[in-house]
């Protein structure tokens, strides 16, 4: 464990502090002190020393003990450690492609999405404004997160960044699941993960809204989602294995389900609704990653913006209103659910 | 009076393999391109490696490409380029 000396805590020190280390976000942070972080490690209970992923590209051992010094300069409370550990754990997994997530011209981030009874626990916000500001969990996990990846994968940007534009989501990127609001359960069980609470990580772009104020059936709600999906500016464009995260606020849910539509329902119809002729996409991408029965499609044929149904994820967050989005895909990468595990319970 | 702070950064895993040592010439070396699939990738590549060639009295012996530049290349790809002494990629857009 490496520990650094400073003559105070105040926030010229610590920002002089971070800029001579090439550390943070540009924004002003907690100071990691050894009592911060073990508080926070106490919390945990478990293994601060285990090697929960190694992170591209700088090959980094994100440790709990890591992972708390992020968790405090980014603002957590202390009971938090458990969601960000999952959530590690997840981006280390290989079919996330960190290495490529961290490191492409594309502005990616990963999204981080709570599920389950860690919601209540940790006081996340999964209603109005989810995506916002506003709940400290939100908005200091999706930071901490951020730091973990800048500071223990080197995903700084002109180093392990390579990011053209970047975009706001690379600050913090969290919201929570409105199971409660959802008629089709909780999304963690729809994947088959029976935990009572679970995280998931889907590398996107920001999210793109839609919104319908006046529908009483499910397929004017779903066109404008199917709309959003179905651009040139995206890269589930020319790679067609990206993944789409469709996030329904409760009252387009509840409208699409009252008329008897299931999860599998929105997937398929999206599959099925969002789509361009193959020669627009052929035109504007050379470069393309497609199966070969896409690729055989002659150009006047409407293409899928994902190449399966199973590549739509559904779910519901947010609150009031009529206002949902759809999380395009960085393309190559899958998006990973893990449950969350508190090792303190178990004492 | 300092505050000890816990750096966030971890310790780097064990390195995966080492670095090729640098070549000091070049003159009778086999070079390859390893297109990595960013537009225009591989034709820059192909013309830095001509050139080196002509420079150096190398060859160049071998252009390939990877499948898409966000992942790595294939295992039959990096059995290809065994052939070669020296490799030449990484061109972004």
């Amino acid at each position: 464990m490496t520990v650094l000396e400073v003559v105070d805590e105040s926030p010229e020190t610590l920002a002089a502090w971070m800029d001579a280390q090439g550390w943070g976000d540009g924004l002003p942070v907690v100071a990691p002190t050894e009592a911060r972080v073990d508080a926070m490690l106490a919390a945990w209970g478990g293994d601060a020393d285990e090697v929960v992923a190694v992170l591209a590209p700088r090959d980094g051992e994100a440790t709990p003990r890591a992972i708390a010094a992020n968790a405090v300069m980014a603002g957590c409370g202390p009971d938090v450690l458990p969601v960000l550990v999952a959530a590690v754990r997840a981006l280390g997994h290989e079919e996330v492609n960190l290495r490529g997530v961290q490191a492409t011209t594309h502005p990616v981030a990963p999204l981080l999405v709570v599920h389950g009874d860690a919601v209540a626990r940790h006081g996340f916000n999964p209603g109005l404004g989810t995506f916002g500001p506003g709940n400290r969990a939100n908005a200091t996990v999706g930071r901490a997160l951020r730091f973990v990846l800048l500071h223990v994968g080197g995903g700084r940007p002109g180093e392990g960044d390579a990011s053209t534009q970047g975009q706001p989501s690379k600050y913090t990127y969290c919201i929570a699941e409105h199971a409660a609001a959802s008629p089709w359960g909780a999304y963690h069980h729809a994947r088959g993960l029976d935990a009572p609470s679970a995280v998931t990580v889907h590398c996107g772009e920001n999210p793109h809204n839609f919104h319908d104020m006046e529908s009483e059936t499910p397929e004017p709600i779903l066109a404008k989602a199917a709309s959003a999906m179905a651009t040139l500016g995206v890269n589930n464009a020319p790679i067609s294995q990206g993944e789409w995260f469709v996030v329904l606020c409760p009252e387009h849910a509840a409208t699409i389900a009252g008329r008897g539509w299931t999860r599998r329902d929105v997937q398929q119809f999206l599959y099925d609704t969002a789509r361009l002729p193959a020669g627009r996409l052929r035109a504007a991408f050379a470069g393309r990653v497609w199966p070969e029965w896409m690729e055989a499609t002659h150009d006047d044929a409407l293409v899928p913006m994902t190449e399966s149904v199973d590549n739509i994820s559904v779910l519901v967050a947010g609150g009031a209103g009529k206002h949902s989005c759809v999380v395009p895909s960085w393309g190559m990468t899958r998006s990973v659910t893990v449950p969350v595990d508190y090792p303190s319970d178990a004492r | 009076m300092t505050i000890r702070l816990v750096s966030p950064e971890g310790r780097v895993h064990e390195p995966r393999a080492p670095l090729a040592p640098a070549v000091p010439d070049l003159a009778g070396l086999r070079l390859a391109v390893l297109d990595n699939g960013k537009p225009h990738a591989g034709r820059l590549m192909t013309e830095i490696a001509r050139r080196i060639a002509a420079r150096t009295d190398a060859e160049l012996a071998l252009v390939v490409a990877k499948g898409t530049a966000a992942t790595p290349a294939e295992p039959e790809i990096l059995q290809q380029l065994e052939v070669a002494d020296l490799v030449l990629t990484g061109s972004a857009d």
